[in-house]
């Protein structure tokens, strides 16, 4: 019994079937890539998975719980972050800022209205966020605001905003598109560990990630 | 200080100050000089300086952090202004049962008009709150005239039964110290108001200015900030941007109920006008105009606007004869029909003037002039981007 099972999945869009009869289970701890070649429906199913899209037919379950028609914190909150395929952040903050919203969201839950306690004050938030900017080598940048980085760094942020949340299924579209040889690479090195190592003894994350 | 940094306790110290000066400040030309014309330091004018500035700080938690553009606030302020008078005519004309009630009144309304326009964002939310605001506007003229009196507007009558009034003074009054009452004092060729009324309101423009600057620096504050630059992100962060909105569209409501109630304390009288849409432009232009998601700007756009709609808009002719009758009169006559233009009734052409070169060259608003001058003068041009709206919540 794997963490994450699809059943006959179909979606169509007007006449064009993107997910035909899909089905697939994946095993806890494990990491996959969905492999296709452009317009194949890769980006697709991933919307599936998070609450983006609904599926026409079939079931999609996650820990137990069916991720179908449930809404997009709601399936984050029981344990599904995904780094998008361009890059989604909080480009007005800055980084730091970046990083501890995610950490809010673990903490609190959905909604939390803390209105009168301050964010200076929240030490283990920040102490999180902190050892999370380390982990990606990003903490030299902390105070600068996420929209004037390069689109790697960008990357590197969304990754780090995603793993910041332990996340059980760590869902990334083409992770290192556009990104040069060395910095796949790093890529990977950095995601590997978050799966075998026990630098990160909580994580019990699957990775799945679209390679071309 | 009361959970502040440094630099914000600053700043909050800095406005206290200023408020409490007011009367001095407002008050810089004799009072028997050509320039008294320009002395903004009398109570009624300083109350409503106050009392917009609730209004705008209120308004820009919703709008400056969210980026939610309300076009219906006024609804909350002139709802705000009933539920006070008619606490003046039910109970009596202490204020502090008016303003609590005025406040209530307010956050359940935005309670509704938020759980609806909320559903929506960008055009369609702004759109949805005028409409709100307008049919409240329509409604007070038409089926709910047994509320608010309709066109003669809602006031205190004599035979209103006023149950707690007792013996308690004939005007509002906050525990018997009535609001009207002023204090002047004479200091040579100057001369300074102090009105009780204009203090109480302070009072609550600080508690309110002090509320925001917590909100700003809270985790709320930056989930609110976070809507406004990624919404689609922080949903599939696992936050609910909805009651997020939600709340910061409450808390703003509120803001103007008290806006509403304090400017009938101050004066009696609500009237629907008050929930018009010119109403509601206005304070979108005082926190533009100001800076919208900064601190001060509100306040500064809330008396700026004020101070043009209430000083120009007193210039007529006459006085602009008396201020150019040195020169020829062919040239006077010329200046003075170009001039007045500009000031009387038509101050708003100089209003709107003032707003495009704004909105144009610092779209900041006045604190970005601010930040610029200051940046200027420290030679400091790194800080230029981020400081000048707001500080970092990291540091």
């Amino acid at each position: 019994m794997g963490i994450l099972e699809i059943q006959n999945v179909n979606k169509s869009f007007g006449g064009l079937k993107a997910l035909q009869n899909v089905n697939l289970n994946i095993e806890e701890g494990t990491i996959h890539a969905i492999i296709g070649p452009n317009g194949a429906g890769k980006s697709t199913l991933l919307n599936c998975f998070v609450g983006k899209l609904v599926p026409d037919t079939g079931t999609v379950t996650f820990d137990g719980h069916s991720l179908l028609g449930k809404k997009p914190h709601e399936i984050n909150q029981i344990g599904v972050s995904r780094v998008f395929q361009t890059p989604e952040i909080f480009s007005d903050l800055s980084v730091f800022e970046n990083v501890m919203i995610p950490c809010f969201a673990k903490r609190d839950g959905a909604f939390e209205l803390n209105a009168l306690s301050r964010v200076q004050g929240q030490g283990d938030i920040r102490d999180k966020a902190e050892q999370m900017l380390i982990d990606v080598n990003m903490i030299d940048k902390r105070d600068m605001i996420a929209s004037s980085m390069s689109r790697g760094d960008k990357r590197r942020l969304e990754m780090a905003m995603c793993l910041a949340q332990d996340p059980k299924l760590l869902l990334l579209d083409e992770p290192t598109a556009g990104m040069a040889r060395a910095d796949t690479n790093n890529t990977i090195e950095r995601l590997v560990p978050t799966t075998q190592s026990s630098c990160w003894p909580k994580f019990r994350t699957s990775g799945i990630s679209p390679w071309l | 200080m009361l959970g502040l940094n440094k630099k914000d306790t600053g700043l909050f110290i800095f406005v206290i100050c200023v408020t409490a000066l007011a009367p001095f400040i407002m008050n810089p030309f004799p009072a028997d000089s050509a320039m008294a014309q320009f002395n903004a330091g009398y109570p009624d004018l300083m109350q409503r300086f106050v009392i917009f500035g609730i209004f705008a700080i209120g308004f820009n938690i919703l709008f400056g952090l969210t980026g939610y553009l309300s076009f219906g606030h006024a609804a909350f302020l002139g709802a705000g202004s009933y539920a006070a008078v008619w606490m003046f005519k039910l109970l009596s004309y202490n204020i502090v049962p008016a303003i609590i009630l005025s406040v209530i009144v307010a956050g359940l309304f935005s309670v509704i008009i938020g759980f609806i326009s909320l559903r929506r964002s960008g055009i369609y939310f702004s759109i949805l709150t005028l409409a709100f605001a307008q049919m409240s506007f329509a409604m007070a003229y038409s089926v709910l005239t047994p509320l608010t009196n309709g066109e003669t507007g809602l006031q205190v009558y004599n035979d209103d039964p006023q149950w707690l009034k007792g013996n308690g003074p004939d005007a509002t009054h906050f525990f018997g110290l009535e609001m009207r009452s002023t204090f002047d004092l004479d200091l040579g060729a100057w001369s300074f108001s102090f009105n009780v009324g204009y203090y109480f309101c302070a009072v609550l423009m600080l508690v309110a200015f002090y509320l925001s600057m917590r909100i700003f620096r809270s985790p709320f504050g930056l989930m609110l900030r976070a809507i406004k630059t990624n919404q689609t992100r922080l949903n599939y962060t696992g936050l609910n941007s909805r009651p997020y909105t939600l709340a910061a569209f409450v808390i703003s409501g509120m803001y103007a109920g008290l806006a509403g109630g304090l400017m009938a304390s101050m004066d009696p009288l609500a009237g629907a006008e008050r929930m018009q849409w010119t109403a509601s432009g206005e304070v979108v232009l005082m926190t533009i105009l100001g800076g919208a998601g900064t601190l001060l700007g509100p306040l500064l756009g809330a008396g700026f606007i004020k101070y043009f709609e209430n000083i120009f808009s007193k210039i007529n002719e006459s006085v602009l004869h008396g201020w150019f009758g040195f020169l020829p009169d062919g040239i006077e006559n010329g200046l003075i029909w170009v001039i007045e233009h500009f000031v009387g009734s038509g101050w708003h052409l100089t209003l709107g003037l003032l707003f495009m070169l704004i909105v144009i060259f610092l779209p900041g608003g006045l604190m970005e002039g601010a930040t610029r001058i200051r940046d200027r003068f420290s030679g400091d041009k790194t800080k230029k981007d981020t400081e000048g709206k707001y500080a970092p919540a990291g540091e």
